[in-house]
């Protein structure tokens, strides 16, 4: 049996891992909600570009980038839809002639709507490498959130890692009877095909097996319940969490008024 | 040209998370050859015939396949002669229908349509289960997903055949189902077997693979791996029962590997009991 793989989170001996996940968390929101509340690019631009120096400090840069190799064509997807078909189009970038052509605005608005998701995407999956899931949902308990809904948010983050790792398995199982997934992309294509059926009954599969377990476990009966792991809010926490309130808010103020 | 189909050299190979799962190994496995793999759960097993067919790449060593470098091939060109059969078949089943699932290799080796349809026919009247040539496969129970996983792999007809753990799961009508089945396919291929169950080793192998802590621990006959109780203990392996059995009774031989043997070495022993009957 391939090893259950349960989070994303890599455990290292850095300043940010030890940091309280709630810090983590508000600063993760304030990156998502900066990326859609600012509109001009550059802006976005250093916020995607800040992961660099946050990576590296955690020892994690080889990492970081990862999700970017199996979401590559929805950004390929996104500029050629966007470009041709942008509806305000003004300024033409390359004439086809017959009436196609790539639009500036289009293209303009695929990067802002690339760097919104690029943000979101190395930003959300830096958070999940750095935080170990059962710290966040106790943070999260710790200030009165019902622990159903800690429950959700810990079985979100472990379907990423779980689904990756099905995935790679049946792709093991084709390649093993003569399926060619290296090479063209329509080669990759027909490989990935085939999976959507197993990963999607098995997803299935997984939510009723867990529903048993976790009954069978008494996870709904009204109680106090008690926590396995123990997590502190500590005053350099503090600290952060309002540089990060105060600075992210001069950050959005300054994009509009420049 | 060497008659080795499989050839192991200074193998050695870490998991990206870590866990170095083989050390050195040192390996050659000849044309034709019926040989067990035993060893504790964890000792580096699947890890080592993964390499066979070109799914893991040594972190260091070389594995030589038919005489040319694994490396230089991909892992479909390489199930061409090498077939693995998954452990948990619920991993290796992708497809919606038993007889599509048997088709994919045959597909995938470019095979004329009436070509795999005959594969398919062949193959599942072969194990038995044409019946189910319409079903789900992951709808069927763990014996019959078992012998479908091996069937999809056999539909192929690569020389060597690598079964991870076939039996273990099942109960005993699917250990005699698996067993004869192998017993079948070693006429005519190199069988690798991973597995727990010693009777089953004992019967089949000619050779035997005992891993321990990613490494080699021995490798030999079945009656010479069984005899060295001692090292196997270290390793919590222990001889089929009837060889146990044998060992513990005085004056009995300690490498007898069957019933059969067992009886043949008593009547030896105590002619005039069995006279005076
Ligand atoms: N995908 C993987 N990633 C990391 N470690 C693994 C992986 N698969 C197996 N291992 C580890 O490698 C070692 C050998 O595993 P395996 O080859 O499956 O052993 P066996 O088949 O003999 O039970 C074990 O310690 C196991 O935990
Ligand atoms: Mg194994």
């Amino acid at each position: 049996m391939t090893k259950a793989i349960l989070s994303s989170y890599i455990k290292k001996n850095t300043f940010i891992h030890k940091l309280n996940p709630l810090t983590k968390l508000i600063f993760l929101v304030a990156v998502i909600i900066t990326v859609f509340a600012v509109k001009s690019f550059i802006y976005n631009l250093i916020i995607v570009l800040a992961i660099i120096p946050l990576a590296y400090s955690a020892k994690l840069l080889s990492k970081v980038f990862k999700p970017l190799r199996y979401l590559f064509i929805i950004f390929i997807v996104l500029y050629g839809i966007q470009s041709f078909l942008y509806p305000e189009k003004e300024t033409i970038l390359i004439d086809f002639g017959y009436g196609i052509a790539i639009w500036e605005e289009g293209v303009l608005f695929a990067t802002i709507i690339s760097l919104r998701l690029l943000a979101m995407i190395v930003h959300g999956y830096f958070f999940v490498l750095v935080t170990h899931p059962g710290d966040l949902v106790c943070s999260l308990r710790k200030i009165k959130f019902p622990y159903k809904f800690g429950y959700i948010v810990l079985s979100t983050l472990q379907v990423i890692p779980r689904v990756a790792s099905q995935m790679e398995t049946i792709i093991d199982a084709q390649k093993s009877r003569g399926l060619e997934t290296k090479g063209s992309i329509a080669n990759r294509l027909k490989a990935y095909s085939p999976l959507l059926g197993p990963l999607f009954l098995g997803s299935v599969q997984n939510v009723v097996e867990r529903t048993i377990a976790l009954e069978s476990r008494a996870f709904s009966y009204e109680t106090e319940k008690t926590s396995y792991r123990e997590t502190y809010v500590r005053k350099k926490d503090k600290i952060i969490m309002a540089s990060i309130v105060v600075f992210f808010t001069l950050y959005g103020v300054i994009s509009w008024i420049l | 040209m060497s008659e080795n189909v499989i050839e192991i050299k200074n193998l050695s190979f870490t998991y990206p998370a870590g866990v170095e799962a083989l050390k050195d190994i040192n390996l050659e496995i000849k044309k034709g050859e019926i040989v067990a793999i035993i060893g504790q759960n964890g000792s580096g097993k699947t890890t080592l015939v993964k390499h066979f067919n070109g799914l893991l790449q040594p972190t260091s060593g070389t594995v030589i396949i038919n005489g040319k470098d694994a490396k230089q091939s991909t892992t479909a060109q390489l199930s061409r002669e090498v077939g693995y059969v998954f452990q948990d078949p619920d991993d290796q089943l992708f497809m919606s229908k038993v007889k599509d699932e048997i088709a994919f290799g045959p597909k995938n080796l470019k095979m004329k349509k009436n070509e795999v349809n005959k594969r398919v026919r062949d193959t599942l009247k072969l194990v038995k289960l044409w019946k189910f040539r319409n079903t789900h496969p992951l709808d069927l129970n763990l014996d019959d997903k078992k012998l479908i996983a091996i069937a999809s792999i056999i539909a192929m007809n690569p020389h060597v055949i690598i079964l991870d753990e076939p039996t273990s799961g099942q109960d005993h009508r699917g250990i005699l189902r698996a067993e004869s089945l192998i017993k079948k396919l070693s006429k005519e291929h190199t069988i690798i077997i991973i597995s727990h169950d010693m009777d089953l080793v004992s019967k089949i192998a000619q050779r035997v693979i005992v891993m321990y802590n990613s490494k080699i621990l021995m490798t030999g006959t079945p009656k010479e791996v069984f005899i060295k109780t001692s090292l196997l203990a270290k390793t919590h392996l222990k001889p089929p029962l009837i060889t146990q059995l044998s060992q513990k009774t005085k004056g009995m031989r300690s490498d007898i590997l069957s019933i059969d043997e067992f009886i043949e070495e008593l009547k030896t022993k105590k002619p005039h009991s069995s006279k005076s009957r």
